[in-house]
């Protein structure tokens, strides 16, 4: 048994440093909020949808996944299973929207459709949100570092902000995304080592995993209760799960900001079809570590710590070899920084366009804009740290991130929507299904005790009723509003005079059934995964 | 026939990627017709116009002169329509004064507007069932979603006519 050693040390600082370092060159050059927030616009695809993908593997993914395998096998990966599906929804509906409106903030938009009020309570409950998040974000690797060096997790919470604060200050947007390449290798490299030494420590190896997850019922991933209380049943991953991720993945700025960073449409939805594909094998490598982690506390007889977050850590710090340890927690930081300078670049977004900029001080210069942005940065920064501080009382740190996120997310994926495919809705109608979207999903979760994958299905049904029946109450929106936001923005005699323009003029482009084909693949990749779940299920239950 | 034409500066190529990134498959070409009202002092030359439509709920501003009138070929001509009616420019002109501090200390002037045509880039989007459409600057490039009822205006009477 080894400790963390000074070749561990090394490795960790060594990394860290680097990736400061590449992250804070990516200020050089930069003079407006364009390059700050949105790469300049300039951002591959491939790349963006990697930084999406290290985003999702977060410490609280690479800490919390293992103890959820650990502790369930692969029952909760019916929350990710329907990533697929929420993509193809994104690539198909919300992408378009948001790019072709050139915005900066999605809540931009809520103001043309909607009016300044709803965009401000929208972005608002975003900045609420997502700050309470990315104190947990924090939080999360701040305790490894805290088990694996004997620090307070105090002062670790102080180190670990202080770090990813200051090249996502220097970098902006583009430090964000092309750091998080580097990570997402580093992680995923991390996470790969972790497997193959938890095998190799176990004298079947594959063999003696399989027969003790199959034994203890670890691979049951699908249960088809449709009992709205059980936890992870297929329905609850699948009903609440679609609207959890569209939720997530489509109105909270942290994730779709960099999808806006893309040169066009079609590399926003590329960067999309990474995630839609490698999300749903990435939870799986997580869980089965946890499952292994399982198979090997059995044989060796070892008792698991009260918070099994620690689990892997400790396993890593105590079994792997002088070096390699330092590799896979440097992984973890990977993890954890991905997360946190997506979370405070967003924030900072949000806090200029949508209020300082707007409210504040409206024609200011680039420069300033600029400036403000990155102490908005700074503040963030400081609000996630002190936050952080009491994130341990939470409990098991993945699902409260989630369980944050669902009590908005719902609701202001309703108001979306009711944007998007209504002409009818209005600036009254959305602010009272916003309001009463969250007032359900409070209600609720506090009074019934259904699974939590739920209150976003709940969030979106109440606040899309709500809002087109009080969109009735006052006069429709004009045809400006309507412009750019909605779906079909056109009365029928204008699609016709539309298509008889569109038929006569030049072809811009021969990426015209790409979209469609996109979500298609998408589609059948999701079955395929529940086809290959089901058939290992029955094959572990014999 | 406008008396006045802005000049064309974003180029085809130039335009089809924009128009690309923003979700088009086709583009053409167009000339919208708008109404120019001279900004200014009260007895001197225009300094500035403010470019207005009956469909549209935003003014844009042209500064210095009006360019010379010139032949617009292969392009869909988009009429202007009637001139705006005075107190609905005084609106959009106070809007715009409020948008920008450097407007404040200019005045609209009392003499009848000159016509103009702006130069667009038209994209089409969408599917089969649903088409949109996309209209963008040929001056500045920039995506112009409130003249986008004055251009649906422009193609349906181009339809009719």
């Amino acid at each position: 048994m080894s400790e963390f050693t000074w070749l561990d040390s090394t490795v960790l600082v060594i990394y860290i440093l680097a990736i400061a370092f590449i992250g804070a060159r990516f200020g050089r050059g930069q003079s407006d909020t364009q390059d700050y927030f949105l790469g300049g616009r300039k951002i591959p695809g491939w790349a963006i949808g990697l930084s999406v993908m290290a985003t999702q593997a977060s410490a609280i993914t690479f800490i919390g996944a293992p103890g959820w395998g650990f502790d369930g096998g692969l029952e909760r990966l019916v929350t990710f299973i329907n990533v697929p599906i929420a993509m193809a929804v994104l690539i198909f509906l919300l992408v378009p929207v948001f790019h072709r409106a050139g915005v900066y903030s999605i809540y931009e938009l809520l103001e043309r459709r909607f009016g300044p009020a709803t965009r401000s309570l929208s972005a608002a409950l975003f900045l609420v949100a997502r700050g309470l998040a990315t104190g947990v974000v924090l939080y999360a690797p701040a305790l490894v570092l805290s088990v694996v060096t004997g620090w307070d997790v105090n002062l670790t919470i102080v180190v670990m902000a202080v770090l990813a604060v200051s090249y996502t200050v220097l970098g902006g947007i583009s430090a964000v995304i092309w750091t998080d390449v580097i990570q997402m290798f580093v992680l995923w490299m991390g996470a790969i080592v972790s497997m193959f030494l938890l095998i190799g420590s176990l004298p079947g190896g594959w063999s003696d995993v399989l027969a003790f997850g199959a034994a203890q019922g670890m691979f049951d991933a699908i249960d088809l209760s449709l009992d709205p209380t059980v936890t992870y049943s297929l329905w609850a991953g699948l009903i609440g799960g679609v609207f959890l991720h569209i939720a997530y993945f489509g109105t909270d700025q942290s994730q779709i900001q960099r999808v806006l960073t893309s040169p066009s449409i079609q590399e926003g939805q590329r960067s999309l079809l990474i995630g839609g594909y490698l999300l749903i094998p990435q939870m799986l490598l997580f869980l089965f570590i946890g499952v292994m982690l399982a198979t090997y506390y059995d044989q060796h007889g070892l008792t698991a710590p009260d918070n099994l977050n620690e689990l892997f850590p400790r396993y890593v710090v105590n079994a792997f070899p002088p070096g390699l340890a330092g590799l896979v927690i440097a992984g973890v930081f990977a993890a954890a920084m991905s997360s946190l300078d997506s979370a405070l670049n967003s924030l900072s977004a949000v806090s200029v366009r949508d209020f300082y900029s707007r409210y504040a001080k409206r024609d200011a210069s680039e420069a300033h804009y600029l400036k403000v942005s990155r102490w908005a940065t700074v503040f963030w920064g400081i609000y996630a740290t002190l936050f952080a501080f009491f994130a341990g009382n939470l409990g098991p740190v993945i699902e409260a991130v989630n369980r944050i996120g669902s009590w908005f997310y719902g609701a202001l994926l309703g108001v979306f929507l009711l944007g998007m495919l209504s002409h009818r809705t209005n600036a009254r109608g959305a602010m009272a299904g916003l309001i009463a979207g969250m007032a359900a999903v409070w209600l609720v979760s506090s009074t019934q005790d259904i699974s939590w994958l739920y209150n976003n299905v709940i969030g979106v049904a109440v606040s899309l009723a709500v809002g087109y029946g009080v969109s009735l109450t006052s006069p429709a929106p004009n045809r400006e509003q309507l412009a750019d936001v909605v779906i079909d923005e056109t009365a029928p005699d204008m699609q016709a005079v539309l298509s008889t323009r569109a038929g006569k003029a030049s072809e811009v482009t021969a990426e015209a059934r790409l979209t469609r084909r996109r979500c298609i693949g998408l589609l059948v990749w999701f079955c395929v995964v529940l086809t290959a779940l089901a058939l290992f299920q029955s094959w572990a239950n014999g | 026939m406008a008396d006045y034409a802005l000049p064309r500066r974003i180029d085809e190529a130039t335009a089809m990627a924009r128009l690309a990134r923003l979700g088009a498959r086709r583009f053409e070409s167009a000339r919208l017709g708008l109404w120019a009202y001279p900004l200014g002092l009260a007895d001197a030359s225009p300094s500035a116009w403010l470019l207005c439509h009956r469909q549209a709920r935003r003014a844009l501003l042209w500064p210095g002169p009006l360019p010379e009138t010139r032949d617009a070929a292969d392009e869909v001509s988009l009429a202007g329509g009637e001139p705006v009616p005075p107190e609905r420019v005084a609106r959009l002109w106070f809007w715009e004064r409020l948008a920008s501090r450097r407007l404040r200390s200019a005045r609209l002037q009392e003499r009848a507007p000159d016509a103009v045509t702006l130069p667009l880039w038209l994209g089409y989007g969408g599917g089969r069932a649903t088409r949109r459409l996309i209209v963008v600057s040929a001056v500045s490039g920039e995506a112009l979603v409130a003249l986008k009822p004055a251009v649906l205006a422009g193609l349906r009477g181009a339809g009719e006519g």
